[in-house]
């Protein structure tokens, strides 16, 4: 190679380092391969620490009538069948393995009495399936995954920000291009293939549980790279996350908060969840508030209250109460328990949310309602995979946990994540090594692609007058969450699309002053394309896909419409750049064998 | 800020802490038996103590070992690698043994329990308490205590000694 920059040669690249891509690190090193792995933040300060609740696996320990079916059929009725089968076949098959190789690299689960691992009930899990650590079960994924990766002598690079992926000269994927945070020098990483574990895309909006390193990067790297990415439209609001102080805004407050006792208010007090109950759920929910607090104590002695129907439903009754005017003073409503349970109660039960509340707001929520909101949680959309093997449609190109798409169809259930990015994790590591070993990986780098990319990502300092970064995301983020938030409409989404050709223009005009060690403004000006691609990618699918499914509420078509779950909206460009035009075709489903199909319909 | 060199503004180098995190030997833990290993929730509940560190390093910043003596960063860990050490050496399922590496390279001894680092725990972990002078304890048992020692100098020990477990790779 005779290019200036500094250079490393892989066998397999990971980029990103959550749980997903350490778990293809380690498969793909315990193959002999030589393994590196870039992350844009630290080792171990990945997304996947913010999961709380657990990790689904069908073991059985606490239901023992809990089996890979069972959860195959949640997983597959959560996700409104617009999952990939095969996906969640293998899902629901592989993950109690995969919780059992957590303890011996170290993980301390919760126990029941008789010492196995303790699972927990979880919305939309039949059984109670979820192996848990209290409410911190992401970080003890990462740190055991993160504990063993270090003991395994693998190369971590740090603080280091891919731009784009670079190919040879026959399309196959051979390395990639990016740049050090802390001085702003480039690098370049050839390899054999390259696996995307890059995570979600939740930062294009304004309220959501995604820190700053959530800007879709791998979602438009593959994207521009020649992959396809399906179901972009499907994107989880989790309804209750922090609305203020600014710094934790989105921040998650667990689901469990409800599940003892706390209720929604809305500025004039009232328990507004009662007003919202659909049809379908009549039911099941509680009519009266009398009725709803029996249940507490007796699940036998009332219905549930409303307050715990499903994340979509509350999500969406907040934004209508916020919409009418009666929502709290930074864009909210009211999540109490304080008046609802003793200081002692709320303590012992919700140890984490007290400690959170207390030292990041100030506030003392055994006497004081929380200020809670929607917030954007996860993305089912991503990279289209083969299940497998978990490569993409462009040779060399692997794709794992929340950047590749078709696992959880069109909503995810709580628990399928974690689970999710340990099997396909392996899996993506497994599918890098035999096309490795296949001998048909690609031997050299375009050099021009990297050299388009630098040129691309210095830009910004060419300028000396321009638009400033920051002032972009944040007209971004108000746009995406007013337009393609939580409810869509035609007129609404048209705007945004209309908008975001606007923003790729102003990306174009942004100028960036000082120099390129750790400079912030910088370092968000590369990301924004990333953003801009994503969103443009989100917003074409809600437009076409014209009823509602999951993650995806239209106003305009509010029932879900048999025609849309044959096929997913897959998304290209007809550039391979970020300022692209995004290609839209409509991909059928995987045909579902006979004996999953069964499965299904044993319980309908 | 004092323990690490300042790269701009309020970033610094911390890569102190990913070094020493090479070191730590792994888990070593018997193969596992049909149905999954057996540990009831007492056992596992002082090492999730441990894991619920959010790797802030704010406890090795504030340490004075490492804080007002550059020179010891060459052989001392510092306590957010102390809990560590303490939640494998805890573990019902290791049969690796750190002790003789604790006390050999990675300075335990240094540390003079001032509890500082215990103070600034974000996670409200009693560093101090419940890890790194239980551990201090088992290493004394372990080199000092008389009977030990004869128990040793009879009998070939049947732990692996701290630089065998350094090179062995987890299972």
């Amino acid at each position: 190679m005779t290019s200036s920059y500094e250079h490393h040669d892989y066998d397999v690249l990971i980029i990103g380092a959550g749980g997903a891509g350490l778990r293809a690190a380690i498969e793909a090193k315990q193959r002999g391969l030589k393994v590196g792995i870039i992350t844009k933040s630290l080792l171990g300060k990945a997304h996947t620490v913010m999961a709380e609740g657990g990790m689904a696996a069908a073991m059985g320990n606490v239901s023992s009538e809990d089996n890979w079916k069972v959860h195959f059929r949640d997983t597959m009725r959560g996700g409104k069948f617009l999952n990939n089968n095969r996906m969640a076949e293998l899902h629901a098959k592989e993950s109690p393995d995969r919780v059992h190789e957590l303890e011996q690299w170290g993980a301390l689960f919760d126990r029941t009495t008789e010492g196995k691992i303790l699972q927990r009930d979880f919305g939309g899990h039949r059984y109670a399936r979820l192996a848990h650590v209290g409410d911190r079960t992401g970080l003890e994924l990462i740190r055991t995954l993160q504990q063993k990766v270090v003991s395994m002598d693998t190369d971590v690079f740090m603080e280091c920000k891919v731009l784009k992926l670079v190919h040879d000269g026959d399309g196959r994927i051979a390395g990639c291009v990016a740049y050090w945070r802390p001085t702003g020098e480039f690098v370049t990483f050839s390899a054999k293939a390259v696996i995307l574990a890059t995570g979600g895309a939740g930062k294009s909006w304004k309220f959501t549980s995604n820190s700053w390193e959530g800007t879709g990067d791998g979602h438009a790297m593959a994207l521009w790279a020649g992959a396809q990415l399906i179901d972009m439209e499907c994107i989880q609001f989790h309804p209750t996350g922090m609305v203020w102080p600014l710094s934790v805004r989105g921040l998650l407050v667990t689901e469990g908060v409800r599940g003892d006792g706390g209720v929604l208010r809305n500025s004039e007090g009232q328990r507004f969840m009662f007003n919202y109950v659909a049809p379908m759920f009549r039911d099941e929910t509680a009519e009266t508030e009398e009725e709803g607090d029996k249940w507490y104590d007796d699940h036998a002695a009332g219905r549930r209250p409303p307050e715990l129907l499903p994340r979509d439903e509350v999500a969406r009754a907040i934004n209508a109460e916020v919409k009418a005017g009666r929502g709290s003073p930074h864009g909210g409503v009211y999540l109490d328990i304080a008046s609802r349970r003793t200081p002692e109660f709320i303590r012992r039960r919700l140890p984490s949310m007290y400690h959170q509340f207390m030292e990041l707001a100030g506030v003392d929520i055994t006497s004081e309602s929380m200020e809670i909101g929607p917030t954007c949680h996860y993305i089912m959309g991503g990279v289209k995979v083969d299940a497998d093997t978990a490569a993409t449609l462009v040779p060399g190109l692997f794709a794992a946990g929340e950047v590749a798409g078709g696992m959880h169809g069109a909503n995810r259930l709580g628990g399928n994540s974690l689970s999710d990015l340990v099997v396909f994790g392996r899996r993506a590591g497994m599918g890098a090594a035999d096309y490795i070993e296949s001998g048909q990986a690609a031997t050299s780098m375009d050099m021009s692609e990297v050299e388009a990319a630098i040129k691309d990502a210095l830009a910004p300092f060419e300028k000396t007058e321009g638009e400033n970064p920051y002032d972009i995301q944040r007209d971004l983020q108000e746009m995406m969450q007013l337009n393609v938030g939580i409810i869509r409409t035609a007129s609404e989404i048209e705007d945004a699309t209309n908008q975001l050709e606007t923003f790729t223009q102003r990306v174009k005009n942004i100028a960036v002053k000082g120099g390129r060690a750790y400079n912030p403004g910088w370092n968000l000006a590369t990301d924004l394309p990333s953003m801009i691609s994503v969103c443009k990618t989100v917003a074409r699918g809600a437009s076409l896909r014209k009823e509602s499914r999951g993650g995806h509420t239209r106003e305009d078509f509010p029932k879900a419409d048999p025609e849309f779950a044959k096929f997913n909206f897959a998304h290209t460009t007809d550039g391979g750049n970020w300022d692209s035009g995004i290609v839209t075709t409509e991909s059928p489903l995987l045909p579902m064998p006979e004996e999953l199909q069964a499965l299904l319909e044993e319980t309908k | 800020m004092k323990t690490f060199p300042i790269i701009r503004d309020l970033v610094t180098d911390v890569s102190f802490n990913f070094e020493q995190a090479k070191k730590v030997p792994a888990l070593m833990p018997p193969p596992m038996p049909e149905g999954g290993y057996i540990m009831f929730q007492e056992d596992v509940e002082r090492g999730q103590e441990f894991r619920k560190c959010i790797e802030c390093f704010m406890c090795q910043d504030v340490c004075h070992v490492i804080r007002d003596h550059e020179a010891n960063k060459l052989h001392y860990s510092g306590p957010r690698f102390f809990i560590r050490y303490a939640e494998l050496e805890m573990h019902p399922l290791d049969m690796n043994d750190r002790r003789d590496l604790v006390r050999e390279e990675m300075g335990l001894g240094y540390c003079n329990i001032t509890k500082c680092c215990t103070e600034v725990c974000p996670e409200h972990i009693k560093i101090t308490d419940n890890a790194i002078i239980p551990l201090k304890e088992r290493v004394v048992d372990a080199h000092y205590d008389p009977v030990a020692w004869l128990g040793r100098k009879i009998r070939r020990k049947t732990k692996t000694s701290a630089q065998d477990a350094a090179v062995q790779p987890a299972p």
